[in-house]
């Protein structure tokens, strides 16, 4: 029998695995395969846009005249501009990215899937709960959140924010960052690790590049506003002061989230770009000009340089102005990658023959209107000048080209490009042009005239007659209402495309060279079967596997309705902890039965600079993806370390070393944690000598001094909660339980870890020769250790 | 001019001298901005209509994936860029000290404005305090000292061109110098509640004996 046969009969035997009753849903809410997940996070932010441009809509209709017109309320303007804020930049237009970097990421680098298959899916589940639970406020009392999409402190505090529709924005996107952690090491170590023989570097097609840029810029922005994140919801569930507090409030909240919010703009620019690239190329028969110089520019200078110039959002808060300076200059600077950008795309053009179709219209617009929208931001960057366009229509014009213009355009130029691989059918060209020109016209109509209205403060419900602001807000509305309506075209293609009614498409519609398009289309488990049958013979193993597993969508409900329950009452709470307990029990059982096995290929493609270590692939793999974890988390310990010396700076008084602790009580919890490192290294030693007993018992040892630690440390929580020490006990309380509360749920994370290793051990699956899992926990445990070992000194004895 | 100064009710009278400063840097980035732009749109429209595809020019797609290699190109490209962000970032640094640092003179007016949801009071000198309108002589410069009691707010007055957020906690200068008898916007340009669209109060340029006489007969609110 030969192997290709082989894989026919694996796709026959998952088919048939999918036929049960209910095969639909549990298709939908259980597959871990990367297009399928892809194609949920697509039509998950198509829902999500549909309540983002509803929100748009209804905001554009109070705008459209001057006060006493009133068709929503201050409060229902605030929510909705919050709101259509967070779901447009972090539930529509960076997922949207995402479910293209999924769905075409592994086809074009030649992979199976991504790395790490079950990691997807839940990456995929956390995104909509988190979702959910965001919007969820607008049926809460008092409505959803209301302090702007950036939840400017103290604003966002329980204090100005009394209702519960901010605490489930904060609880949100802290599923939200979750989702992003791990899908962002997901799809790097895939790109890193995943590559098929022969797709170098070089040959790489510039949408990976691109998502591969969008995924670093995540993996390190996201730890800071997750830790901004955890302080907002304890300072709103648990009454700790974080932005309540001068020393904190304020200048804190904006560090913590622009950090994460300014290179958010690219993380949502690039993906867009990346398709525009592809577009560019199958369209006008040319490679990407000077790709080399490109991809360098944007990895050597936008993408380290987007971290440094955050601070441009800042410019009005006092900070130092030769800061300022620096920032603006580092901002100009950062223009020039961005101006790169587009004059390779144009320049691309030359000596080609440009075809000019639907996906090719798009790429070109989003190209012209990120012109725009780049030049208006110059302006922006100026610290002179923004002392009058700061909060004013004008920089809503500017990022609204960025956001709807580039990024949302470049988006529809993929959308409509990959439409026939997604779906094999090919769609109405009229319907597609009509969609360009409607579209086009509409969002210069919208967002144009806020350029003229630079004296026009930003989320104002409402404005005076006098001000002549008047005409401009009515030309914006219509341009918005036009603009809404024609999105209905493009639901119309997608709505035909997916029921598969119209033309049939050709595999390569558009003689396209890039080698997505290649990929079996008919293929289940293999994207490119071809290739890896034709490995040598005994390095090729069938693999029967399949792709349904219901615990990353288990847990992620769970989670989501925990955090609803922290809301709405303990019955969800309950129902949430129990569906996550049950989820993760069920992960590890999965684990230990092998019952979820990953596609892995069988022999190794193109690593470089990385050498795969011999390890089996997958083991590799998890390695490879645990360091860069671990480097996401050094970079969030990194930021909870960053809020404790920002306070500790702005904040004089400070209760004197020895007055609030028992130092040698800490100290001497801290040595337990030590021990329990200590343990851990004999278990591995006795593992890789092959004592399973010995090792078991060590790993034991591990826990009963890991465990011991949390039961102190539990214990040291109700000693100063006796003394009177509590969450809201000023600073030195807040940060305290914040960190000690953060490393201990580190330390919680590594015994449920342990918990499962033990359990290997007993059953004797830890041996000489396979003993990865345990040495990935030594990874992670050791990390956990060192933080602690970290913290001791900088809470205690300072 | 900035395209929408025209919109500005001050048109009329001779813009203060924060506002011509801004304008003048302001003409920089207007200018070197549409010029920027235009070539770019040109470039881009003429590639376009020249390669547009024409029957009998095929190229098979396999083309499209080699190696197209130019490190002259991208120098050029930002050796151009650069050239215009010098120019304008130029103009910042040099007008920015004149724009942010006020000036040392003894017979300035300092003000501090007070943002709290939703209005601002202003604290004239002996803490006598004031919620609206703000008043202040012509010709004399005025150094507002921001803060808020509150939550963030900004305090912005268009036509002058200035602002700066007001933070709890924290206090930020702005300064300005009235040159004409008029009436000016203050308004709140952070998001800081439901009553951030009307947190809208008057700057009052008066001559310097009226606001003498204001002063004193004005009892602290």
């Amino acid at each position: 029998m030969s192997e290709a046969h082989e894989h026919v009969e694996a796709n026959e035997a998952l088919k048939a695995a999918y036929s049960p009753t209910l095969a639909w849903l549990r298709k939908w809410l259980f597959t871990t395969d990367h297009k399928e997940v892809g194609l949920l996070y697509f039509w998950t932010s198509i829902w999500f846009v549909a309540i983002g441009g509803a929100l748009a809509g209804l905001m554009r209709t109070q705008l459209a005249f001057p006060a006493p017109w009133d068709i929503l309320s201050a409060s229902a303007y605030n929510q909705a501009v919050s709101m259509h804020g967070l779901i447009m930049v972090l539930l529509f237009l960076s997922p949207l990215g995402a479910a293209f970097s999924n769905y075409f990421v592994p086809l074009q680098i030649g992979a199976k899937d991504v790395a790490y298959p079950r990691f997807n899916a839940f990456s995929y589940w956390m995104y909509l709960m988190g979702g959910l639970v965001m919007i969820s406020g607008f049926f809460a009392p008092g409505g959803a959140a209301q302090a702007g999409w950036t939840n400017y402190a103290p604003l966002n505090s329980i204090t100005f924010s009394p209702g519960p529709g901010e605490s489930l924005v904060g609880l949100g996107l802290l599923m939200l960052w979750g989702s992003l952690t791990m899908g962002s090491v997901n799809l790097i170590i895939t790109i890193l690790t995943m590559r098929a023989p022969g797709m170098t570097w070089k040959k790489m097609p510039p949408f990976t590049w691109m998502t591969l840029f969008t995924q670093v810029l995540l993996l390190f922005s996201v730890p800071s506003i997750l830790a901004g994140t955890l302080a907002l919801v304890t300072d709103r569930t648990l009454g700790t002061v974080f932005f309540l507090n001068p020393a904190g409030s304020t200048i804190l909240w904006e560090n913590m989230w622009w950090f994460f919010g300014h290179p958010e703009v690219y993380v949502v620019v690039l993906p867009a770009f990346g398709a525009i690239a592809e577009v560019l190329m199958v369209f006008t028969g040319r490679p990407i000009w000077a790709k080399k110089a490109l991809m360098i520019s944007v990895g050597v200078i936008m993408v380290p340089f987007s971290f440094s110039i955050y601070a441009h959002h800042m410019f009005l808060t006092g900070i130092n102005p030769l800061q300022r300076e620096f920032i603006d200059l580092n901002t100009e600077i950062n223009t020039l990658p961005s101006g790169l950008l587009v004059i390779c795309m144009i320049l691309t053009a030359v000596g080609g023959s440009i075809k000019f179709k639907a996906p090719l219209t798009f790429a070109l617009a989003a190209l012209a209107v990120f012109v725009i929208g780049g030049i208006s931001g110059v302006f922006d960057s100026s610290v002179l000048l923004d002392q009058e366009l700061r909060g004013t229509y004008q920089v809503v014009g500017h990022f609204h080209y960025i956001m709807v213009g580039a990024a949302e355009f470049g988006l529809m130029a993929a959308i409509y490009y990959w439409l026939p691989k997604w779906t094999g059918m090919m769609y109405s060209s009229a319907v597609s042009k009509l969609h360009f020109i409607t579209s086009f016209v509409f969002f210069n109509m919208t967002f144009f005239p806020m350029f003229y209205l630079l004296e026009m403060p930003r989320r104002v419900y409402t404005y005076l007659a006098s001000t002549g602001w008047g005409s401009y807000n009515f030309i914006e509305t219509l341009g918005a209402y036009g603009f809404i309506m024609s999105q209905f075209l493009l639901l119309y293609v997608l709505v035909q495309a997916f029921r598969h009614k119209g033309t049939p498409a050709p595999p390569n519609p558009w003689k396209s060279a890039g080698p997505e398009w290649t990929s079996d289309p008919k293929s289940y488990i293999d994207n490119y079967p071809a290739v890896y049958a034709s490995a040598p013979s005994g390095e090729h193993a069938p693999h029967v596997m399949t792709p349904l597993n219901s615990r990353p969508f288990t847990i992620s409900i769970g989670l989501g309705l925990t955090f609803l329950g922290l809301i709405f009452g303990w019955p969800l709470l309950a129902v949430g902890v129990i569906l996550t307990a049950y989820g993760i029990y069920g992960w590890a059982k999965d684990d230990l039965s092998g019952v979820f096995k990953m596609p892995g290929e069988e022999k190794v493609g193109e690593t470089w600079p990385f050498k795969h270590d011999g390890d089996d692939l997958g083991v590799w793999r998890m390695k490879m993806g645990t360091w860069l974890f671990l480097a996401s988390d050094l970079v969030f310990f990194s930021a909870v370390a960053g809020l404790l010396i920002f306070v500790r700076l702005h904040l004089p008084d400070w209760p004197v070393v020895g007055s609030v602790f028992d130092i040698p009580m800490v100290a001497f919890n801290t040595l337990v944690l030590v021990t329990s490192g200590l343990t851990l290294m004999l278990a591995i030693q006795d593992a890789k000598e092959g004592k399973g007993a010995s090792m078991t018992k060590w790993l034991v040892a591990t826990m009963i001094f890991g465990g011991s630690f949390l039961i102190i440390s539990g214990f040291e929580w109700l000693d100063q909660f006796s003394k009177g020490f509590t969450f809201s006990s000023g600073m030195p309380g807040s940060t305290f339980y914040l960190m000690t509360g953060i490393s201990g749920a580190h330390v919680f994370a590594g015994l449920l870890m342990l918990t499962y290793i033990i359990k290997k051990g007993i059953s004797g699956k830890i041996t000489k020769e396979n003993n990865s899992s345990l040495r990935l926990f030594s990874l992670f445990w050791m990390f956990v250790v060192a933080m602690v070992i970290v913290l001791f000194p900088a809470l205690y004895l300072m | 001019m900035p395209v929408s100064l025209a919109l500005s009710a001050s048109i009329l009278q001779t813009p203060p001298p924060s506002a011509q400063l801004f304008n003048s840097v302001w003409n920089w980035y207007f200018y070197l901005g549409v010029a920027s732009g235009a070539v770019t749109f040109a470039v881009m429209v003429y590639v376009l209509y020249r390669y547009r595809a024409r029957a009998g020019k095929e190229i098979s797609p396999e083309k499209s994936r080699e190696d197209r290699n130019t490190w002259k190109g991208p120098l050029i490209v930002f050796a151009l860029m650069g050239i215009v962000l010098v120019a304008v970032g130029a103009q910042t640094v040099i007008a920015l000290p004149t724009y942010l640092n006020p000036p040392n003179d003894p017979g300035l007016l300092k003000v501090g404005v007070i943002g709290q949801q939703f209005f601002w009071s202003f604290v004239y000198p002996d803490n006598k305090t004031i919620a609206c309108p703000c008043e202040v002589p012509v010709g004399v410069e005025v150094i507002f000292n921001v803060t808020s009691r509150d939550v963030n707010h900004q305090f912005g007055i268009p036509d002058f061109r200035v602002k700066t957020d007001a933070i709890p906690g924290v206090h930020n200068i702005v300064w300005i110098q009235p040159n004409a008898i008029a009436n000016y916007t203050i308004q709140c340009f952070e998001l800081c509640g439901v009553g951030h669209a009307t947190m809208i109060s008057t700057l009052v340029v008066v001559s310097q004996e009226t606001f003498d006489a204001w002063l004193n007969s004005t009892a602290s609110d």
